[in-house]
């Protein structure tokens, strides 16, 4: 029995998997904080306590995301970009590009036939077209963010966004708001704002079919459905599309145990 | 201590840029610089900086007439009449190095000078409003590669009230725009030396078009050595060497130096003395790197062994120059630049270096005043990718530390390795 463990320590919350055998045995996601080796711990406890495994069982730990460097006690530290290709090719070998929003960067990954990174494009610096974005919008639209995409999907019409700056976008949001434009119209209009950027990035990367998306922003299918109408394709979601991070560390974790 | 936290020790505050102007400040700077000699791990690192620290004096001091130039503008023309040529893209890169951006940025933006233009013209700018840079009897220019400097240094000669002279370089590269180019450089050449008092020399000029050549006779040596595996040299160390072809050619210090950096890396190829002690990759480094500390070099070359073998700014594209022909020889020189005019040129080029050096992926660092270049990545970026070649564009900005992001750059420089890694 092979047990491993995958740790993605995002800027807004951290993923814990544990596999055993190369099947999902426990997940859990918490928010971030500034002890991220803390949190990290707690996660992986939290994950190893739903699948009934103590710490002294698990043969490998990997780390990833943007807090993946204060995570002494992982024996491995790997790139999000890695680690997201690693989970969806586990999962459907046949997808060709992972589009990955989390919560402060996108990318668009490109795989080769063996799940391998063949090529990536990553957002600017700036929040644009992220997690931490719609976060702020919903925000600013006093609606819950995890509201955001159904109450989008049913908007006849997106509002028109142009600034894709998160403090430039806020302030167009409350204007909308104050001109009575309804707050699901704005939202798909967000989302739409969100796809274009994402979409660019993609024909960057020179996307191919099939498509999968990964990440937190995957679960807001008014941003999937969005996507989907930019790039003209289906994009399939993993049932936890939040998890695929730490589910590949989990499985390189593995890997590196063959 | 490196020189630039000498300077920042021993020069800090107000005295800076009083000292600038001081004859003792040069011969302290070189007594510590000296001092430190034996620390230098390459000997013609060290002759660079001592031969820099020369010009920058002959400039500061006004030891002869003082011209600034931009980077591609032919030096050979500045060396060869005597002059005292002074590159102010290369002394913003410096003024990063002396801890003076921040405030030449900020006296920049006071002058509404936007912070969408580039970084190097708006650092030079503040520089010398701000009084840091040596006031110039002239300012050359040439218009190829680089589409800010033009106006950049125009408003500069303006703002001095000297003669502004701009080299108009087509795009094409035939008979006809050789002597277009030829013409405007005799002219430039002999307006420069009537307006800042130079006696024409012919031997004088074609002195500098000999040194030139010799440097570059040096330099194509120094490239076959870095083509061996394993490298001897990292790029972190070779990249201080581009001063040289954006300022140098044209001047006996450039040959020196090329001469003593090829002996030196002949005599490490020799001792297998290797750059990094696992070659695991070998990179092209294509444009520019940040001048400010980062950990860009050390997580690629000393952290994963990915070692930049050959940077495209160190790309010997011209033939030899003939002293009998000089402005003709130039113009040749200038036009053959494979970054000017159609992409496919610098892309033909790109793909022979990757062949020549043996490299396995390439990283091309987008700084932000040049991207309005970079819409022909996707050209480069199909070109590489037809020869399985991994290409990270790295997205940065070579002067203003503020646009930098240590997280987002590691994450995107380590899924690089993975991706080199994997193939």
């Amino acid at each position: 029995m092979t047990v491993t463990a995958g740790l993605d320590l995002g800027s807004l919350t951290t993923k814990a998997v544990v596999i055993r055998d190369g099947v999902i045995a426990g997940s859990v996601v918490m928010k971030s904080g500034v002890q991220s080796e803390d949190i990290a711990w707690r996660a992986l406890k939290a994950a190893l306590d739903q699948a009934g495994i103590g710490e002294e069982q698990v043969d490998g730990i990997v780390a990833t995301g943007y807090g993946r460097v204060r995570v002494p006690f992982a024996h491995h530290k790997v790139t999000e970009i890695t680690c997201h290709a690693r989970g969806i090719y586990h999962l459907w070998p046949e997808v060709a590009t992972v589009i990955d929003i989390g919560g402060q960067d996108s990318k668009v990954i490109l795989l080769d036939r063996g799940g391998k990174v063949r090529d990536f494009v990553m957002n600017e610096k700036c929040a644009a077209g992220t997690g931490r974005f719609l976060e702020v919008m919903a925000r600013s639209l006093e609606v819950n963010v995890e509201e955001m995409g159904e109450l989008s999907l049913a908007a006849p019409r997106g509002a028109s966004i142009s600034s894709m700056c998160t403090v430039f976008a806020e302030s167009e949001v409350v204007s909308l708001v104050a001109e009575g434009r309804p707050v699901a119209e704005i939202i798909r209009g967000l989302h739409e704002a969100v796809a274009q950027r994402v979409a660019a990035m993609a024909s960057r990367v020179g996307w191919e079919e099939p498509v999968a998306m990964t990440g937190g922003v995957a679960k807001n299918r008014g941003v999937v459905k969005s996507l989907e109408d930019n790039l003209g394709t289906a994009i399939r979601v993993p049932p936890d599309p939040q998890i695929i991070g730490a589910l590949g560390a989990a499985l390189l974790a593995a890997d590196s145990k063959k | 201590m490196d020189i630039y936290q000498l300077i920042r020790f021993h020069l800090a505050g107000p005295l800076r840029r009083r000292a600038f102007k001081s004859p003792w400040a040069y011969r302290l700077l070189k007594q510590l610089v000296a001092a430190q000699k034996k620390r230098y791990s390459w000997q013609a690192a060290y002759e660079l900086l001592l031969n820099t620290i020369d010009q920058v004096a002959a400039a500061y001091l006004q030891q002869g007439p003082v011209v600034w130039h931009n980077v591609f503008f032919p030096t050979e023309i500045l060396y060869g009449l005597g002059l005292v040529p002074f590159a102010p893209e290369a002394a913003a890169a410096v003024a990063v190095g002396l801890g003076v951006a921040e405030e030449a940025f900020r006296v920049a933006e006071g002058d509404w000078v936007s912070g969408e233009s580039c970084s190097f013209h708006r650092l030079a700018y503040g520089c010398d409003r701000a009084g840091y840079l040596p006031p110039p009897g002239a300012v050359v220019c040439s218009s190829h590669l680089c589409d800010a400097a033009p106006q950049s240094l125009a408003a500069a000669a303006g703002y001095h009230h000297v003669p502004f002279y701009l080299l108009d370089v087509p795009h094409r590269q035939d008979a006809a725009a050789i002597n277009y180019v030829a013409r405007q450089l005799k002219s430039i050449t002999f307006s420069l030396a009537d307006a800042l008092g130079v006696p024409w020399d012919q031997e004088r000029f074609q002195e500098a078009l000999l040194a030139s050549n010799t440097a570059r006779e040096h330099l194509l040596a120094v490239n076959r050595l870095r083509r061996q595996r394993p490298a001897c040299i990292r790029g972190d160390e070779a990249h201080g060497f581009i001063y040289l072809m954006l300022a140098g050619f044209g001047s006996e210090a450039a040959a020196a130096v090329y001469r003593q950096l090829a002996a030196e890396l002949e005599q490490r190829w020799r001792e297998q003395r290797r750059a990094v002690p696992e070659e695991r990759a070998r990179l092209l480094w294509l444009h520019l790197r940040p001048y400010y500390p980062t950990e860009i070099f050390n997580l690629l070359e000393q952290e994963a062994g990915a070692v930049v073998v050959f940077e495209e700014m160190h790309h010997v594209y011209w033939e030899p120059l003939d002293p009998a022909r000089p402005f003709y020889s130039l113009a040749g020189k200038v036009l053959s630049h494979h970054g000017l005019g159609c992409m496919s040129r610098r892309i033909e080029a790109i793909l022979a270096m990757v062949d020549a050096y043996q490299v396995d992926g390439v990283i091309h660092f987008a700084h932000w005043g040049c991207r309005q270049s970079t819409a022909g990545l996707r050209l480069l970026q199909d070109a590489l990718r037809d020869r399985e070649i991994p290409f990270l564009n790295l997205e940065g900005d070579c002067v203003d530390k503020s646009k930098y992001a240590p997280g987002a750059t590691r994450t995107r420089l380590e899924g690089f390795l993975e991706m080199l890694r994997a193939v």
